[in-house]
């Protein structure tokens, strides 16, 4: 990368940082101050990356370097939302401009779920985020920190297993203005020892809007927290990326799914840090696009310690000019003897004019360890296909059949039942949205 | 039969590396250091028209300008590239027209690495060409191959006995620009071989050149060509080494193969370039681009490296899949110890109809080494029908090796099949305790199951190549167990 | 020609043979037999010398020789062979290769000339025939994908071929339905004689149906608790483990 590129989308007055508009100095702690800054000059060098990125090799920017961008506000009304699903005792939550909207669900004992800037001052917040994070590999992070003002905090207090399961719905409705919205939703969640809870993220939204979301999650030891994404933004025009660090204990479990039909453009970047024993943590997914949607998922998984194990099954099917990329590494460090990771991407292409790119990667440095990885690409099998038409059943029908048993491999291996069965039917509904 | 010999071998030898004696010879060196007067000498030596220079000049400006690749896994060190000789060349004449011609003293050294050319142009029926330092020391065989239409000659022969050919082909498939190590290449080279196989014409022999570093501080920069016209076969074999020298030394090397309808061709190494000592010090760096277009309908590129050698490894024999139904293959075994390093695998690029590509890797790391497998499998949105299967597979042994996996896989039609697996493993102890209890002792046991490991491999090494190999695989891993 | 004395063995620092006493003089088959855990497989793999099993007190003297400093290898060819109860798979590695370099190697240390390829191929030819052992198995990856009954029969192959002075059999009966079973035991009868000796590992009588013993031990908890005729297995046969249940059970 040139200096001269550097300066052409770097700087402080870069669009995305002036979208983000006045943020309020008042009343922050100092470590939010800290953190903004480094950030704000930490993306003032790199600017967007660009696909000399190796880590970006595969999605470009592009489409954002030429937008006007504002500040969410979290004001609009969002009238048409429902919740895909309706789980026992489920605890749900709207999130607006990034924004919590507070409501009077009683929380059950143990579990606190907070807008970030009521808590920022405490301790306990601040060793979670007030971390001095090196963002030159991360600029979508740091941009999303020297923006940052508020968040949603979820933790759940030491012994604790909460039943209910928590639905984030992060809602945007910007159909009409010129400008992209913009919204930099800060995600805290903590499970603390022998703890349990499950969370559940719902992204969607009608018109022009770019979700930059970054997540801190922390399970600790002996703890378990399924964490269900959908993300379902606008196929249009919504943009979302999200950053996530996970950072795992002894013994803990973290059992992880996104599925991905929406935005234009998307990208799930995980870094997870499995830095105890006998973890056990899984990064699946399934995709299905279509028209010119982009969605990148970028898994960096590090085994510090011995004996974890991490699962990472992606499975998606493109049609249209849809492409999909999918960067996994398992590293595996000096020390972490007896790890077991595995890793596989497989998917569908139904046109000629979509794209799949995968790169898994295994980087390893301990001998006693048990990693593999698969990848394939195909279309729908003719076989299979031939079978179905011959007993009678549309041809249509039938590949949607095939799709969906394709994909719900995937999906069938999430560990909340209610959750799986849920995302299964969401999957079908939106196979036939599609073929609508 | 090979294995009883391997073991035999690897006993035998005392030394770690049985490569690394020096021959004196007395030598004719350009000075020291790289700029256009070099370049313009190494021509005028070589007596070439004036369009190879003018190519060469070319070559050396763009270079100035590129970057160096550092995209590979690998620590590289910043190359000083004034402080090397671009021409060495024993004195004792260029271009000797018979073996009788030779410099005894040259022909000594390649019987000492197990190539003697004497013997080697009665007994094996393997034509040789011999590059010691910058140049083409020897070409067996050459008239039988002449009666069967056949040429086989050093590259500075061929500018002059068949320049259309050379002007025509040189650089098509690595283009001078490629990257910064086969610019230097074309702006440098000093020998190599030439290949050309006439329509329809199965080579009666199997073809090798033997690289030879000798001089100290020079970089070997040659450049191989081969040519196979419509329906013919050629399978071409090359060999290196190097002596043991403190310092490091450069080979950037630049490889181009060129098959047409039908044709076949197989092309398989065995690098056993200086490695290094044990504490890393000295060894060759290793930055080769070899590069293979299967341009007419039906034609195969199959590449097979056994990679032992050299202090950094940076390699990618690729093939460019044009023609409908052409297949590429690439199979590969590099095995790092000590304080080795090496990043290596292939491009497949398909671009035709129903073409085929078949990958198989296999890294072994011992010491304190790092083995990376790099690949690219790319399928284009017309090649319809494309399929292409990737196996790659890591062995560590001990714990303070890395081995590392990068493939990029890139698909664009739906017809496509695209499958890759990766594994890593170590020898196991129930491995290696079954074959002491039958009286295998412990490095012979782990020769013998790295070899195991690697079959899938060797067993595309012509025949007098895979003896050698698995005697390799011995010996590079001595001390790496116990 | 294998003589046991006081031998006291642990694994992973577990104690597991506690005082085990044996002789096996040459050309005697001795049979041990023992309830599940009484550490017979400890006993053939401590006799073997693998990592990891250590002995503590007393030792293994072979042909008058101690063993504790022998490397397997040097044991393999001082002439001790283990069958193991779990042949191990080496992928790549044929059997072909793998018996002609271990055969080589032991005949090397010997001070014996080396089998050129055409005399191992005839030997092996032979040997194979007589163990009905098809020979497309022998190209395969050592073990790969064989079933129960070609591993163990694979194992007896490389015992007839390696002829070796003393043979630990460890529950080589195991997984074979009874025709493999009777080869086997040709293979190994076929062995029999006056300056060989065996050492039988086996839970079941249905072995030495085959395979007569000259003795028979019962090892419970980490020693000899018995030792007889060819009579004894079948004593046990009828009643059973039972008996030295509670041995065993104190050595756990």
């Amino acid at each position: 990368m040139t200096a001269a590129k550097k300066q052409k989308t770097g700087g402080t007055d870069h669009p995305l940082l002036r979208g983000c508009g006045h943020i309020e100095s008042g009343n922050t702690p100092d470590w939010v101050a800290a953190l903004r800054e480094t950030a704000t000059e930490s993306f003032a060098v790199t600017g967007l990356p660009t696909p000399a990125w190796e880590d970006w090799k595969y999605t470009a920017l592009r489409a954002l370097d030429n937008m006007d961008f504002a500040r969410d506000t979290g004001l609009s009304a969002v009238p048409y939302y429902h919740a895909p699903f309706a789980l026992p005792e489920m605890i749900s939550l709207r999130i607006l401009g990034g924004r919590l909207v507070k409501n009077a669900t009683e929380l059950p004992r143990g579990l606190e779920i907070h807008t970030l800037k009521d808590v920022w001052h405490e301790d306990w917040v601040a060793h979670y985020l007030a971390v001095p994070g090196n963002f030159a590999d991360t600029p979508l992070e740091a941009l999303n920190a020297a923006c940052l003002c508020d968040g949603i905090v979820i933790r759940v207090a030491a012994g604790t297993r909460i039943e209910a399961p928590v639905l984030l719905s992060f809602l945007h409705e910007n159909t009409d203005a010129e400008e992209t919205q913009l919204s930099m939703p800060r995600i805290l969640i903590a499970v603390e020892e022998g703890a349990a809870l499950t969370v559940i993220e719902h992204h969607t939204g009608r018109g022009k809007y770019f979700t930059n979301q970054a997540a801190t999650i922390t399970v600790h030891k002996g703890a378990k927290l399924g964490h269900y994404r959908w993300q379902d933004e606008d196929k249009q025009s919504g943009f979302h990326i999200t950053t996530t660090r996970l950072s795992c204990f002894d013994g803990a479990e973290y059992d992880g799914f996104t599925l991905t039909t929406g935005a234009k453009l998307s990208r799930h970047e995980i870094f997870a840090d499995l830095l105890g024993e006998e973890i056990r943590c899984i990064l699946n997914g399934a995709y299905r696009l279509g028209e010119r949607q982009h969605t990148d998922t970028t898994l960096k998984t590090g085994h510090f310690e011995p004996r974890s194990t991490s699962k990472q099954i992606y499975k998606g099917v493109l049609n249209d000019q849809a492409r999909a990329v999918f960067q996994g590494k398992i590293h595996v460090h000096r020390h972490a003897q007896g790890t077991d990771g595995h890793q596989l991407n497989h998917a569908l292409l139904l046109s000629g004019e979509a794209e799949i790119d995968a790169k898994p990667e295994l980087e390893i440095y301990a001998d006693d360890v048990k990693c593999a990885h698969g990848a394939t690409s195909g279309k729908l099998d003719d076989q299979a296909l031939f079978y179905l038409k011959s007993r009678g059943i549309p041809e249509n029908t039938a590949k949607d059949m095939l799709i969906e048993a394709f994909l719900g491999e995937a999906i069938e291996a999430i560990g909340h039942t209610a959750v799986r069965d849920a995302f299964l039917h969401l999957q079908n509904t939106a196979e036939q949205e599609a073929a609508a | 039969m090979a294995d009883k010999e391997t073991v035999a071998a690897v006993k035998k030898i005392s030394e770690r590396y049985d490569a690394g004696f020096i021959t004196d010879i007395e030598m004719e060196l350009a000075p020291k250091g790289l700029s256009e007067d070099i370049i313009r000498f190494i021509s005028a030596k070589k007596n070439e028209p004036e369009w190879l220079l003018d190519w060469r000049l070319k070559a050396y400006k763009h270079w100035q300008q590129m970057p160096e690749p550092r995209w590979a896994k690998l620590r590289l060190p910043d190359l000083d590239y004034q402080d090397a000789y671009y021409y060495a060349a024993p004195k004792s004449g260029n271009a000797p027209k018979s073996l009788d011609e030779v410099d005894p003293k040259l022909l000594e050294t390649y019987e000492k690495l197990g190539i003697p050319l004497r013997e080697q142009e009665i007994l094996a029926g393997v034509a040789v060409d011999a590059v010691f330092d910058s140049v083409s020391v020897a070409t067996t065989f050459r008239e039988n191959l002449k009666e069967a239409g056949v040429v086989f000659c050093s590259i500075s022969e061929a500018v002059h006995d068949y320049p259309e050919l050379i002007k025509k082909y040189l650089g098509s498939v690595v283009p001078m620009t490629d990257n910064k190590h086969a610019c230097l290449n074309a702006a440098v080279f000093t020998d190599g071989t030439f290949v050309y196989i006439p329509e329809g014409v199965r080579c009666p022999m199997e073809l090798s050149t033997y690289f030879r570093i000798n001089e100290a501080k020079t970089g070997q920069f040659e450049r191989t060509l081969i040519v196979a016209e419509k329906g013919s076969y050629v399978s071409y074999l090359e060999g290196c080494t190097a002596p043991m020298r403190d310092e490091n030394q450069l080979h950037a090397a630049v490889v181009e193969l060129i098959a047409m309808e039908d044709a076949e061709i197989k092309y398989s190494t065995v690098q056993n370039w200086y490695p290094g000592d044990e504490e890393g010090k000295g060894g060759i760096y290793n930055f080769v681009t070899k590069r293979g277009i299967c341009k007419g309908d039906r034609s195969k590129i199959s590449w097979t490296q056994v990679e032992t050698g050299s202090a950094i490894t940076w390699k990618y024999p690729s093939c460019i899949l044009k023609g409908d139904g052409s297949v590429g293959e690439f199979y590969s075994v590099a095995i790092t110890n000590h304080y080795q390093q090496a990043d290596t695998g292939t491009k497949m690029i398909h671009l035709g109809k129903n073409t085929k590509s078949r990958i198989i890797a296999k890294g072994i790391s011992a010491g304190k080494s790092d083995s990376t497998y790099r690949g690219l499998v790319r399928i284009s949105p017309k090649a319809e029908g494309a399929r292409n299967f990737t196996q790659c597979d890591s062995l560590l042994i001990g714990e303070e090796c890395g081995a590392h996996t990068v493939p990029y896989i890139e698909n664009r039609n739906p017809s496509a099949v695209i499958e890759h697996e990766a594994t890593t493993s170590r020898i196991g102890d129930d491995q290696l305790f079954y074959c002491r209890q039958r009286g295998i002792g412990e490095e012979e046991a782990v020769a013998l199951i790295v070899n195991g490991f690697c079959r899938d491999v060797m067993q595309h090494l012509p025949m007098e190549f895979a003896v050698e190999a698995q005697k390799l695989v011995g010996i590079s891993l001595e001390g790496s167990v116990g | 020609m294998l003589k046991i004395e006081n031998l006291h063995a642990t694994v992973g620092g577990k104690e597991v043979l506690k005082g085990l006493d044996l002789e096996v003089p040459a050309g005697e088959v001795h049979a041990m037999m023992g309830p599940n855990g009484s550490g017979k497989s400890t006993l053939s793999y401590v006799i073997a010398g693998r990592d990891g099993y250590e002995i503590t007190k007393g030792r293994i003297l072979f042909d008058g020789k101690d063993t504790a400093e022998m490397e397997p290898e040097e044991r393999a060819a001082a002439g001790l062979f283990l069958a193991f109860q779990y042949p191990v798979e080496i992928p790549g590695v044929t059997t072909t290769n793998f018996l002609k370099t271990a055969l080589n190697a032991v005949r090397k240390a010997r001070g014996e000339k080396e089998l050129d390829a055409v005399a191992f191929l005839k030997l092996q030819k032979e040997k194979t025939a007589a163990l009905g052992i098809d020979t497309l198995m022998l190209k395969r990856g050592l073990n790969v994908g064989f079933s129960g009954g070609e591993k163990k029969r694979n194992e007896v192959l490389q015992l007839t071929m390696l002829s070796p002075k003393f043979a630990v059999l460890d529950e080589t009966d195991s997984g074979l339905d009874i025709d493999a079973l009777k080869i086997v035991a040709e293979g190994v009868n076929s062995l029999r004689g006056a300056d060989r000796g065996f050492l039988v590992i086996t839970h079941y009588q249905r072995l030495l149906d085959y395979i007569k013993p000259d003795r028979v031990h019962v090892l419970a908890g980490g020693k000899i608790v018995k030792s007889g005729g060819p009579e004894l297995a079948l004593e046990l046969e009828k009643d059973g483990y039972g008996v030295f249940a509670e041995q065993n059970g104190k050595a756990a």
